[in-house]
């Protein structure tokens, strides 16, 4: 059960919430301050978040996978990396979003559809320290758990898999940047990122895999 | 002057072919038939035209001809005709008529022309019978080496010379049974030495209608009659030869396309008169230079049998063409008549058939002229062809007038008759030719339009194609919308909803509002539920990562999870990343054959399968364990019906190709099968990623 009073020690934790609708940070942030917590600093696109990220610190991301500039899997490295714990709350329950949320950074996972008793035994499970994946996430997640973990591909997120495409076809780098839009120092982050998750050596053997990838 | 008034045997052919020749328009302004009266009635009554019959009207008299003022070179050959010593039911040698006393004779006939009707000792005589005919010449200076000619006398005959045997045809005889007639045509060399030439010829005739010298004789130096002879077997054969063609493309035609009846009639007719004109006088006899000749009685009568077959011939080959302007009635009337001849052949006496012929031949001119009335009438109404056809018709007509004409000696003029024919058969092949030119432009003027039709149906087919995939991607988009709509902005929604509700309910908690706030929370659940799976129902959110469309393994496993039916997928896919956009199709027809097996068909157990065999495009096979298809349709009615419907549709729009089958062993096999051309291009070197088979 919820602990009724809350708690001082709760009061200090600060949260961020990433969601694309009002409603739900609203509704997240009642709920969070009718169980003792502080009411978070609300982000409603990726670029809030980020804004967010570097005016202040927090203690943990409620994300959303859903964002209105782009998946919220995306946030993930930079959450992960600014410290930040992040406890996923989206509608989404297939078990790929949900793997590769979890095989991205993500140190919970809650649906939507939950009751939202879940998400504050979450969010106290994660603040622990824990990965808590809920009843529902987790019985999705069990469903192609085998045939998942065949798949390098999923630990990439939808932008790194477009730029992962885009180099299977021999594109290079500031090709990338202008057909995404964004400069080619990022792409190269995104690679560097892309490396590691794939275990590779370096940027040239994610491109000759790439290449092949695609055939 | 007697003379007979239809020859004793058909003078040459007059086939039933009239025409005249006048430009089609004019013909429509006016009615040939009064045309034609007069032109028939004015050839008989015309004086007799031509070069005197006999040379400068030397005339044999008394049996005697005087011929010493005879210029051959200038006159060209003399004719023997006049009046010979005619020596009755007697056949006397010249030795004969050299004993003392000399027979007298029984009166004069005059040649060319036949005793039949001729008063002797008080009785007219009959046509049959035998006589000697005596004639003496007094010949010009120089007459050394001469060549007398006799030419179509249908009996037997012998000839003498100064006493000298110089030409016989068939065999002479008292009855018909001694007898053998022959016709021929007989160039015989006299070498007269001096100026006194007596001819002894005599004659029997037990076969035909009329006895006597039908022809006259010809008389000239060596030269001329012979050359005449060379040119008409000459023409004859070229004549031949043009018809052995045409009979040959035609009857070629006929034989490619039964259908072209008047081909076959056409090549009929070419073949009969090919052969009555070989075998006949015309040609003098042309056949007789290849082939053996016949028995004398069948000599006689093949030419005939070929003359007769015309008229049949020629009737259907015009009827086939206008059957609408000839009358069925006349094929009877020729059918009739080449029918009666036939019987008459093996029972009738040859003077009976003779007569007949006569008959027919009269029966063929009034067709003739029937021909080219019906042939006006057609180039009339403007047919096609017609206009040829008449004028051919109408001047092998003209030929066979003047051969009649000059055969009865009305007229002196050469025989036409093959001519005729040969401009007969020229212009019925153009008028045929016209027609099948006709008839292949309008071919070729269909097909166009059907191609053109086609092309334009192609097009339209194509139209409604892309219209219908506009249809089905817009409605896809609508899912997509709706789906998303629903996802992102009511369950959203309803989320923020519910967590407000949940603080509400733990504020609430032990109040009277407690059990209305559960119930409001828990309307809320259900509300976001619904929406949830509604959306999801609509457009699945989880699209698989390696190829377009959504993620048929998410699809397996919610049927699998609402359904509790054992739902195995197994994907071998050709490329490591599918782009193929017919996916998202093959998707759909997926789910509607999982929904179908999954509601209708009390499946344990679902396979679906999708492969890509080198080179085949990618292959959907949905298998279930269930009660088959006959079982489920009574079951699942009319939404089962519309299931297979819409997926038919779905497969159509991709070219690809549905198949719902029975499984062997019990339940449905769908098969989809849907073009790729991603992987139909040869790929020399390819790494099979690590989940090329999940």
């Amino acid at each position: 059960m919820l602990p009724v009073d809350p708690s001082p020690a709760h009061a200090d934790l600060r949260f961020l919430l990433i969601d694309d609708h009002p409603a739900v940070r609203q509704g997240l942030n009642l709920l969070l301050e009718s169980h003792g917590y502080t009411p978070g600093v609300e982000a409603a696109t990726r670029a809030d978040a980020k804004g967010c990220l570097e005016q202040a610190t927090f203690d943990l991301a409620l994300l959303d996978l859903s964002l209105a500039d782009g998946s919220g899997l995306d946030l993930l490295a930079d959450l992960a990396e600014h410290g930040v714990r992040i406890l996923v709350y989206s509608m989404h329950e297939d078990p790929g979003t949900i793997d590769r949320a979890l095989r991205c950074g993500a140190n919970g996972y809650v649906t939507k559809r939950e009751d939202p008793s879940v998400l504050l035994e979450g969010i106290e499970g994660v603040l622990r320290g824990e990965r808590f994946v809920s009843e529902r996430a987790g019985s999705s997640l069990d469903e192609t758990a085998g045939a998942r973990a065949m798949d390098p591909l999923f630990l990439l997120s939808d932008q790194e898999r477009a730029i992962f495409s885009a180099v299977g076809r021999g594109e290079s780098n500031m090709d990338v940047a202008g057909s995404l839009g964004i400069s080619p120092r990022t792409v190269e982050t995104y690679l560097a990122r892309m490396v590691n998750k794939l275990g590779l050596s370096n940027v040239r053997t994610l491109r000759k895999f790439a290449i092949n990838w695609r055939e | 002057m007697k003379r007979a008034t239809s020859p004793p045997h058909g003078p040459m052919m007059n086939r039933n072919a009239p025409r005249l020749s006048f430009p089609t328009r004019m013909l429509r302004a006016f009615h040939p038939v009064p045309l034609l009266v007069v032109l028939l009635v004015s050839v008989f009554i015309l004086p007799p035209y031509g070069p005197a019959r006999a040379a400068d009207g030397l005339q044999a008299e008394d049996g005697v001809l005087d011929l010493r003022g005879f210029d051959p070179e200038t006159m060209g050959p003399a004719r023997l005709d006049g009046a010979w010593e005619f020596y009755w039911d007697r056949l006397l040698t010249p030795q004969d008529l050299a004993a003392n006393p000399a027979p007298s004779p029984s009166g004069l006939l005059s040649l060319p022309g036949t005793w039949r009707g001729m008063p002797v000792d008080g009785e007219r005589l009959g046509g049959t019978g035998q006589a000697t005919l005596r004639l003496r010449l007094r010949l010009w200076p120089e007459a050394n080496t001469l060549t007398l000619r006799l030419f179509d006398i249908p009996m037997a005959y012998r000839l003498w010379a100064n006493g000298q045997l110089v030409a016989m045809n068939g065999v002479v005889g008292t009855d018909a049974d001694s007898e053998t007639p022959l016709r021929s045509l007989v160039l015989a060399t006299i070498t007269p030495e001096g100026e006194n030439l007596e001819l002894v010829l005599q004659i029997s005739n037990h076969h035909f209608r009329a006895g006597g010298v039908p022809e006259g004789l010809l008389l000239a130096p060596p030269g001329p009659l012979e050359t005449e002879r060379d040119r008409t077997w000459t023409f004859s054969y070229f004549f031949a030869g043009c018809l052995l063609i045409t009979l040959l493309y035609h009857l070629f035609l006929f034989h490619l396309d039964r259908k072209q009846v008047s081909a076959g009639y056409f090549s009929g007719f070419c073949l009969c008169i090919l052969c009555f004109c070989m075998t006949s006088n015309t040609s003098f006899w042309a056949i007789r230079r290849f082939l053996p000749p016949l028995p004398p009685q069948w000599s006689e009568y093949v030419p005939l049998f070929f003359y007769m077959a015309c008229a049949p011939m020629l009737f259907r080959f015009y009827y086939s063409l206008y059957p609408k302007v000839f009358h069925p009635a006349v094929r009877y009337l020729v059918d009739l008549r080449f029918g009666i001849f036939l019987l008459l052949l093996p029972i009738a006496p040859d003077h009976r058939i003779s007569e007949y012929i006569a008959f027919s031949i009269l029966v063929g001119l009034g067709c003739a002229i029937y021909y080219v009335v019906r042939l006006c009438s057609c180039a009339r109404r403007g047919m096609n062809g017609a206009g040829l056809l008449l004028l051919g018709s109408a001047a092998s007509l003209l030929a066979s007038l003047n051969d009649g004409l000059s055969h009865i000696k009305h007229i002196n003029t050469p025989y036409l008759i093959e001519f005729g024919m040969l401009f007969l058969i020229v212009t019925q092949s153009l008028a045929l030719a016209k027609r099948f030119s006709h008839a292949f432009a309008s071919v070729g003027k269909l097909s166009g339009e059907l191609e053109r039709k086609n092309q334009s149906l192609l097009a339209e087919m194509e139209e409604r194609n892309r219209l219908e995939q506009e249809v089905i991607n817009i409605s896809e988009e609508e899912r997509r919308r709706i789906s998303h709509e629903l996802h992102d902005g009511l369950c959203q929604k309803l989320t923020g909803a519910r967590l407000r509700a949940s603080i509400l309910s733990k504020r609430l908690a032990g109040t009277d509002d407690s059990t209305t706030m559960d119930s409001l929370a828990a309307l809320l659940d259900a509300s976001t539920d619904d929406a949830y799976r509604t959306s999801r129902g609509l457009w699945p959110v989880e699209h698989d990562p390696a190829m377009p469309g959504p993620s048929l393994d998410d699809l397996a496993r919610r049927i699998a999870k609402d359904t509790g039916i054992d739902v195995r997928l197994e994907m071998r896919r050709h490329c490591g990343r599918c782009t193929n956009p017919n996916m998202r199709t093959l998707y759909r027809i997926a789910q509607e054959a999982l929904t179908n097996a999954a509601k209708h068909a009390q499946a344990h157990t679902i396979r679906v399968r999708l492969r890509c065999p080198a080179q085949d495009g990618v292959i959907l096979t949905v298998r279930d364990d269930g009660i088959g298809r006959t079982a489920s349709a009574r079951q699942g009615a009319r939404t089962g019906g519309l299931g297979l419907g819409i997926m038919a549709h779905r497969a159509g729009v991709i070219h690809a190709k549905l198949t719902i089958e029975d499984a062997p062993q019990g339940g449905t096999i769908v098969t989809c099968a849907a073009p790729c051309d991603r992987h139909a291009s040869p790929s020399a070197t390819r790494r099979t990623p690590p989940d090329a088979s999940r």
